[in-house]
């Protein structure tokens, strides 16, 4: 009889067992109720003036740290969802030509360096040269064309003669070419 | 940093530039060389004749030129300036006027001993560059022999310029069923 007394003492939970039993329990219907009565109060009071009303929102704004919520912003996922072109279409790019200080540009250029560099680059003073020379006049220009166009001739009568199909391959003139 | 394609070639003659030169552009071209040679004897004649009347006032007559010799000299001159025009700059006088350029087999500016021998083969048989007008390569007998070409230059150099080698005349010549 005594033995089976043990045993079932052995068999039930010790007293601090229950005392945690007993707070989960607590805690779970505290946790519902407090739940179920925010979402009431919710339903049927309008927060946002009672939270103007009792909380100081400058002072709480002044102590977030908006740098470490900035540092932690992808900015190139906004700047891919931000259509850049709608935005440009609505700048008025006139206006801003119209403030701006072309002098000031224009002075800052090295525009003698700029001038050197390109007669340089394309031997200004050779072309000159060239087309001023005695011999690339209008009068000598004219007769080397003539007489290319006599060599022309020339050749189609000499092809003519030999009774021959092909003809001799000449350059067709580029007269539209205005590179 | 490719070089800017600016040329003074006017822009009907570009497509020539470097292609063979025919029968007409050449014959003037020869033609003026014959009028400067004339002018280099003029002035030997006039300069020999003045050297006489210093060396001598008293006893000067204007001398009267020898055929044969006067002939000769001719030819020693036209050798001469023309040898000493193609080995140096590969134009002649003429073919500066008529903006042509000699050019031996390689495409370059004839070695001094290839401009002796087509000068002095110019000088003999002047009558060889009728066969330009024949040729379906636009050379003449001098050509032919020497492998030189003359082709359309009108500017020096000119990097649009592009003379085809001896090789390639050959090719076009055989392929056209040319001897």
């Amino acid at each position: 009889m005594l033995g089976l007394v043990r045993a079932a003492v052995r068999t039930l939970p010790g007293p601090g067992r229950v005392i945690d039993a007993g707070r989960r329990t607590a805690g779970s219907v505290l946790g519902r109720a407090a739940d179920r009565l925010v979402r009431e109060v919710g339903e049927h009071v309008d927060l946002t003036p009672l939270v103007r009303r009792v909380v100081d929102l400058d002072a709480l704004v002044a102590g977030v740290d908006i740098d470490a919520i900035a540092r932690r912003l992808d900015v190139d996922a906004v700047a891919r969802r931000l259509d850049v072109d709608a935005v440009v279409t609505r700048v008025d790019v006139d206006a801003i030509a119209g403030r701006l200080d072309i002098g000031a540009v224009v002075d800052r250029l090295p525009l003698v360096d700029l001038a050197q560099g390109v007669i340089d680059e394309i031997d200004l003073p050779g072309i000159i040269r060239d087309s001023t020379g005695s011999v690339a006049s209008s009068t000598v220009r004219g007769v080397r064309m003539q007489s290319v166009s006599g060599d022309e001739a020339v050749a189609r009568a000499v092809d003519r003669l030999r009774l021959r199909g092909r003809h001799r391959q000449v350059p067709e003139p580029r007269l539209n070419d205005g590179s | 940093m490719t070089r800017p394609e600016l040329s003074s070639v006017p822009v009907e003659a570009r497509a020539f530039q470097g292609h063979a030169a025919g029968l007409v552009t050449r014959s003037i071209a020869a033609a003026l060389d014959a009028v400067v040679v004339g002018l280099l004897m003029l002035a030997g004649y006039l300069g020999l004749n003045g050297l006489l009347f210093l060396v001598d006032p008293r006893g000067f007559t204007v001398r009267d030129p020898h055929l044969l010799l006067s002939l000769a000299v001719a030819w020693g001159v036209a050798v001469v300036y023309l040898t000493a025009c193609w080995a140096l700059t590969g134009r002649s006088y003429g073919c500066h006027v008529m903006g042509l350029s000699v050019l031996d087999h390689r495409g370059r500016r004839p070695h001094l001993v290839t401009a002796l021998v087509r000068a002095a083969f110019c000088a003999f048989v002047p009558i060889g560059l009728l066969w330009c007008g024949v040729s379906r390569t636009n050379r003449s007998l001098q050509d032919l022999v020497l492998r030189t070409r003359v082709v359309y230059d009108w500017i020096p150099h000119d990097p649009e310029v592009h003379p085809r080698s001896s090789q390639e005349d050959d090719a076009e010549s055989r392929h056209r069923g040319e001897s």
